[in-house]
């Protein structure tokens, strides 16, 4: 300091000329390509590169430079480092002596703990302060928070002399200095006060200890009593207009006397948290003032701005800095508290909120407060020749969902923010909920896999992705298709026929090309099926189609029972009832069960663990599975040309389950019917039965079977159920498959439950086939029940509404025409592409008909891979009269209702599956292309980058 | 229990002489400052290490201790304590004048418990409350008066930035207290030169410059004149720093003793190239602000990856294990510290520190004859100390260890395996 100017520059000078060839290897240079840059001294570029070398800003240029490292922050917002113009850093502060013009506060800086909160904030510049409570407390000092060592991070040590004024000051112990060996000489002496202890004395004390500094005779290290023995070095400093003044002074006489104080210095001042500065400027009019702000804002905390109501004394309020600033003052503001210098952007925009325009406010966290510390020449501003402390920020600096997502200190990175945020905000021209509302120039804000919330003009969190897309640009729901086959012929040769007891979800792979394929045409969701055959023909499972697990893919395991219903004999529906029925015991042990566990949990009913023995595991009697297959029967003995086919299943268990069909003269009759039950036995010999409408006598009849196995063959008799009796020898050959080995589980439908070790209620065996009957008698699935007659309609009608079950019609071609059948009811409709028919000249819609008449009605493709063209099948509907709105509905909203899933999908609305679809323009146009699919709010299909889907 | 055990020391001391050629015969010989030596003969004489080796043959006259299954090696050295004395400190914190000598008690519990684990040498300096707090002494934990015990007296002032209150205010304390004294030398001095002025001037009658150096500054003077040591205590890495700064300013010759908080300045140490010894913590955990993780830090595992040469510490007022000086080497090996440097880090590292290397602290010929004789290795928990000698004298028998029969009981302890016969 005390250097002639000669010999500072020739150190200036000489530490140049070393600097480059000493830090070679790290003054690579770099170069920031910024979206928007504010240089902190109020410029604001766009697409520049800030050029970085040896920790130094370099320059900024407009084209790429080359031969450096690049670094893309073209989507970012670049600001200097926030410069923190009043901690409490310094680690403990404040001595016992009242007058301490020698203490440093670096000298209780930490350099070694970690600062990543602060960085995290985008602070790289800090004050730390000497003490808050001493009337001279001692000398800030400024530092970074990054940098290898204390040397390196130190911008100043000796910043300024901080002084406090008003109450905080005359609160100094009582000094107790005993001596280890009094006397008369240096004598015990009591406790001493030390002054000032009011507002009358302390600017005549500082005056004296100034006026004490300035004497000729002052020692350095001071003289006299242990408090008066301080270094007045720091005074001297002062004096000579080296050293700038920091007083604290809260009420107006404290700040009129800070001012007056420094003006008979005639030195520099900052004013500390001034808080009356608006009544102390309007006597000093015109003084130029420098003022650092805490504002006593605390994001996350109750009482936000701690008011204190019983306090009569000024009040550390934001809008103190805003009047400052307002008056002509340069203000620094900085947080009320350590801790939020996470969020110290978000401090600062509350003062803009109060009144502060954004370049003030970003320049009282930069610049200004880099020139109210006096290290301007370093940090504050991103100028060439600077100290290269930047920050990358995700949007305008004072923006909510604005965060620092790197911090630069010296040109190498001290902070990186990890993006956990999933959220995701899709801007598009119009947005049709489905939901009775259409809102133009909106947003879809989903997170979580849900829809967060639709509206014109969100604010954006931070860490939200966010795709606008252009004006005419059309949200809709994701499309629904209600039966599908998507998933199940994985090598895409066949279609398996659906079984009530198929466990779908367990063999789609949510990987499947063909589900691909589906999103990428915009459906989001199928419910897939196997082919219909027969009377029950299957359950229903509910896909996504663009999960990214197999979970997620799930929508609904069972979603709905499809049957087919056509026949015409009177009481056919019986069997169709019989088959629902038969779940009905299995419901009571269910529910039993669910009883009982209920009241398990309460703590109710302590369930009584039966010390039955163990159930043995079924074991299979033979490794070789003589029985699996399907079968021809032929029957001999029997009056008519009667015989079966059968496909039959061995379990386990020695069970044998599976369907038989009865043949007529060659003919397969009705459907195929459940075997009921069936046993294998050690010695080859089985038996099996089935009830239906075989024998004489019409239904509840029961057809058994027994044999034995014989070779490749199965021989034995058949016995037709009802009044008269009849049997017949039979011998079956294999129409399919080979005696196999037999794996464990070879297909049971029947799945054991494991006994539970806490004592809770067992839990019923699961019976696959009948599992989607429970389901439908506890409404929560629908049936979807195939059909075209009008008696059979009727029935079905009639059956269902009586017993107050969810159904679908599918086809019920006769309905169309003849509403009269459907008994004045409104069951929901889903018809497969060929919505048309003629005659004559006449075209008519089915599908527009129906939705005319007030029904629910669902298009569906009934395809795998051609399933992609729901959207075709909407348009064709909607070409030939469906009402436009209608027709999405039955490719989203109507299914979604009908299946009983319109909780999850199938419309857009606040807290359901964020799946939804951007078409170019009106969705129902096949001119308009699928620019954006989104599964559970994840984008499954991006297309805007290859200008159009593949 | 007191005048039982001093009442056993004086019967052992009787055993050998110091005038006699004394040979151990060494199973094993660690000798920390070389090889170490299977079957290897030592020889002492006046209490010296006269010769060692494999081939050295053991004269006619010697008392031969036959020590040819046990290990053989040197007392440790610690470098640093502040048991053995009263408390550690006084109230004040400005009393550099004060001594360890006028608080040392030879009738501790601690120094008996030092014998028994093989401590030869010790360093007893005030505490780390304190600003300056004094002198200290090197002594061994085996004689019936101060004087007996002591080894060296003065061995340096007690420096500590240990905070009561403010660090800032501690460091600033320091800072007033040692420019006081460098004021009051620079006044000394000229007070010197002007006597020597008026001398030749022959403006004076007195023959020699009379004024004395104020007893209760002495020490300070010393330190600031490059006469004395200080031990330097810096309690974390916070005040490292300062600590450094104020060294280099006074040009002081200093130890310093680092608090477990300084695991973070290894690599400042490395620049510093100041001795350094740590106290006895040696596991240090630490929750990181930002992720709420609490890291377990070794602080001597890290002095070794930045190669400083540190010397261990022992906790002689504590219950813990960190009172045994295997169990502080074990835990700085488990860390990743090699035995080697385990091993000097308590013998030859700090007798270095205490300028006591061509004494102490190793197995070298003309070296005192500090040793221990260990039932087996060092570093093993199972391993006992058997026979301690201190100036070739045996001061300890594990066999006649008074409490140790009091809480093993008779049966349990191993007949006295060392007995010294006359060939």
């Amino acid at each position: 300091m005390s250097k002639t100017p000669l010999l500072s520059f020739l150190l200036v000078t000489s530490l140049a000329l070393i600097a480059p060839a000493t830090g070679q290897a790290q003054a690579a240079a770099k170069a920031i390509r910024c979206g928007k840059i504010y240089l902190g001294n109020g410029q604001v570029m766009t697409n520049v590169y800030l050029v970085i070398k040896d920790g130094k800003v370099n320059r900024l240029a407009r084209t790429q430079p080359r031969g450096m490292e690049l670094l893309d922050a073209s989507d970012k917002v670049v600001i200097p480092g926030i410069v923190a113009a009043d901690t409490d850093m310094s680690g403990h502060a404040d001595g016992k002596y009242n007058v301490t013009p020698d203490f440093v506060a670096l000298e209780g800086f930490d350099y070694l703990k970690s600062y990543q909160r602060a960085l995290s904030g985008g602070v790289t510049t800090i004050y730390l302060s000497p003490g808050r409570r001493r009337f001279v407390s001692g000398q800030g000092s400024v530092v970074k928070l990054h940098g290898k060592d204390i040397v390196a991070r130190t911008l100043k040590e000796s910043a300024c002399l901080r002084i406090t004024l008003g109450a905080e000051a005359n609160a100094g112990p009582l000094l107790f200095e005993p001596t280890p060996h009094p006397t008369s000489d240096d004598p015990l002496l009591p406790a001493r006060k030390q002054f000032p202890s009011a507002r009358i004395s302390q600017l005549n004390e500082l005056r004296r200890v100034f006026r004490q500094a300035q004497a000729k005779d002052a020692v350095v290290k001071g003289s006299g009593a242990a408090e008066d023995r301080y270094s007045v070095v720091a005074l001297k400093s002062v004096l000579k207009g080296k050293l700038r003044l920091r007083i604290a002074a809260k009420e107006a006489p404290d700040i009129r006397n800070a001012v007056r104080f420094a003006r008979e210095l005639g030195v520099g001042l900052v004013l500390e948290s001034p808080y009356e500065v608006e009544k102390a400027l309007a006597i000093h009019k015109g003084a130029p003032l420098n003022a650092v702000f805490r504002l006593a804002v605390r994001p996350g905390a109750k009482n936000a701005g701690g008011e204190n109501r019983r306090a009569t004394g000024p009040q550390n309020r934001p809008e103190n800095a805003i009047l400052a600033a307002r008056a002509g003052t340069r203000i620094a503001i900085a947080p009320g508290s350590d801790a939020d210098m996470s969020d110290y952007l978000l401090v600062a925009s509350v003062a803009i909120r109060m009144g502060l325009t954004p370049v003030q406010a970003l320049s009282a966290i930069t610049l200004d407060a880099a020139r109210i510390l006096g290290v301007d020449n370093r940090v504050g501003s991103l100028e060439p020749g600077k100290d290269a402390d930047f920050l990358l920020l995700s949007g305008e600096p004072f923006a909510v969902g604005t965060m620092v997502e790197d911090t630069y200190v010296s040109g190498e990175r001290a902070y990186h923010r990890e993006n956990t945020s999933d959220m995701l905000v899709v801007k598009a021209g119009r947005i049709i909920t489905l939901e009775g509302r259409t809102i133009e120039n909106g947003a879809i804000v989903a997170a979580g896999g849900k829809i967060r919330g639709i509206s014109n003009d969100p604010t954006i969190p931070y860490g939200a992705r966010v795709i606008s897309l252009g004006k005419g640009s059309v949200i809709v729901p994701g499309f629904v298709d209600a039966y599908c086959h998507a998933g199940l012929s994985g090598d895409g040769t066949t279609i398996p026929t659906g079984k009530a007891s198929h466990r779908l979800t367990e063999v789609i792979r949510h990987d499947d090309p063909v589900l691909k394929h589906l999103a990428e045409a915009g459906l989001t969701s199928v419910f897939v099926s196997g082919r219909d055959s027969g009377l029950v023909s299957g359950r229903v499972a509910a896909i996504k189609t663009g999960a990214a697990d197999h979970q997620s893919m799930v929508l609904k395991d069972i979603a709905g029972i499809r049957f087919v219903h056509d026949s015409l004999t009177p009481n056919a529906i019986k069997g169709l009832e019989a088959q629902i029925d038969k779940a009905k015991k299995y419901i009571e042990k269910w529910q039993k069960y669910e009883k009982d566990l209920a009241d398990w949990k309460a703590g109710k009913k302590k369930t009584k663990v039966e010390k039955k023995a163990p159930t043995a595991a079924p074991k299979p009697i033979s490794e070789t599975d003589y029985i699996s297959g399907s079968w021809k029967f032929e029957v001999e003995g029997m009056r008519f040309p009667i015989g079966f086919i059968a496909t039959l299943k061995l379990t386990a268990d020695n069970k044998i389950g599976g369907t038989v069909q009865m043949v007529f003269g060659g003919n397969p009759m009705g459907t195929a019917l459940e075997i009921t039950s069936g046993q294998y036995n050690k010695d080859q010999t089985f038996e099996f039965k089935f009830s239906g409408g075989v024998g004489r006598g019409g239904g509840g009849s029961e057809t058994s079977f027994t044999g034995r196995v014989e070779g490749d063959s199965l021989v034995g008799k058949v016995s037709l159920g009802g009044r008269r009796e009849m049997t017949g020898d039979f011998t079956a050959t294999r129409t399919s498959g080979a005696a196999g080995t037999r794996t464990v589980d070879s297909g049971s439908s029947v799945r054991r439950s494991k006994k539970p070790t806490d004592g809770s209620p067992q839990k019923p065996d699961i019976d696959d086939n009948l599992e989607p009957m429970r389901a439908l008698l506890q409404k929560q699935i629908p049936a979807i029940i195939t059909t075209s007659k009008a008696p059979a309609i009727t029935e079905i009608v009639k059956s269902f509404e009586s017993r107050k079950l969810p159904y679908i019609l599918q086809g019920a071609n006769d309905a169309i025409d003849t509403p009269e059948i459907l008994g004045g009811n409104k069951p929901g409709f889903l018809f497969p592409p060929d919505i048309l028919y003629r005659k004559g000249k006449k075209i008519t819609n089915k599908a527009a008909k129906i939705s005319e008449r007030g029904h629910p009605v669902g298009l569906v493709s009934g395809d795998t891979e051609g399933a992609r063209y729901l959207p075709l099948h909407a348009a064709l509907a909607v070409r030939y009269g469906m009402e436009p709105t209608e027709a999405l509905r039955a490719i989203s909203l109507y299914p979604a209702r009908l299946f009983k899933l319109d909780h999850r999908i199938g419309s857009l609305k606040r807290g359901k599956d964020a799946d939804f679809v951007v078409f170019s323009g009106n969705p129902l146009e096949m001119t308009s292309q699928v620019q954006l699919v989104v599964v559970n709010g994840k984008v499954v299909v991006d297309n805007r980058k290859n200008g159009g889907p593949k | 229990m007191k005048s039982k055990i001093l009442f056993a020391c004086a019967v052992l001391s009787g055993l050998v002489s110091a005038q006699d050629v004394v040979a151990v015969k060494a199973g094993r010989l660690i000798t920390v400052s070389g090889k170490e030596l299977q079957n290897a003969v030592l020889l002492i004489e006046n209490g010296k290490i006269q010769s060692f080796g494999t081939d050295v043959k053991v004269p006619w006259e010697a008392k031969v201790i036959d020590a040819s299954k046990s290990v053989v090696m040197p007392t440790y050295v610690v470098a640093h304590t502040s048991s053995g004395m009263s408390s550690g400190n006084e109230n004040m914190a400005n009393v550099p004048y004060l001594t360890v000598q006028d608080a040392v008690d030879p009738s501790s519990g601690f120094f008996e418990e030092a014998l028994r684990n093989g401590i030869g040498t010790l360093h007893v300096i005030p505490g780390n409350r304190t600003l300056l707090g004094g002198t200290g002494m090197v002594v061994k934990p085996y004689g019936k008066t101060v004087e007996e015990m002591a080894v060296r007296a003065h061995t340096g002032l007690k420096m500590s930035l240990l905070a009561t209150g403010s660090r800032m205010a501690q460091i600033q304390k320091m800072r007033r207290a040692l420019k006081d004294v460098q004021e009051y030398v620079e006044d000394y001095e000229r007070r010197k030169s002007e006597f020597a002025a008026d001398k030749t001037a022959g403006a004076t009658k007195e023959k020699a410059f009379k004024d004395k150096v104020d007893d209760k500054k002495k020490p300070v003077v010393d330190l600031l004149q490059g006469k004395a040591t200080a031990w330097f205590y810096v309690p974390s890495t916070a005040e490292l720093h300062e600590a450094v700064r104020l060294v280099k300013k006074y040009k002081m010759k200093v130890v310093l003793v680092l608090g477990p908080r300084c695991h973070k300045s290894a690599a400042d140490l490395a620049a510093a190239k100041i001795p350094v010894v740590l106290d006895s913590v040696m596991e240090y955990e630490e929750t990181d602000p930002d992720t709420d993780e609490t890291k377990k830090y070794c602080p001597a595992a890290l002095l070794t990856k930045a190669k400083v040469a540190y010397a261990i510490s022992i906790d002689g007022g504590s219950s813990e294990m960190t009172r045994y000086p295997w169990w502080q080497m074990a835990t700085a090996m488990r860390h990743g510290v090699d035995r080697q440097t385990a091993l000097e880090a308590l013998t030859i590292v700090p007798a270095k520190a205490l300028g006591l290397e061509k004494e102490v602290g190793s197995i070298e010929v003309g070296k005192t004859a500090n040793l221990q004789i260990l039932t087996g290795d060092p570093l093993k928990a199972t391993s006992w100390v058997e026979t301690v000698l201190l100036d070739g004298q045996v001061v300890y028998e594990r066999g006649k260890d008074q409490r140790l029969q009091h809480l093993f009981g008779k049966t349990k302890t191993k007949p006295a395996a060392k007995k010294s016969t006359n060939r």
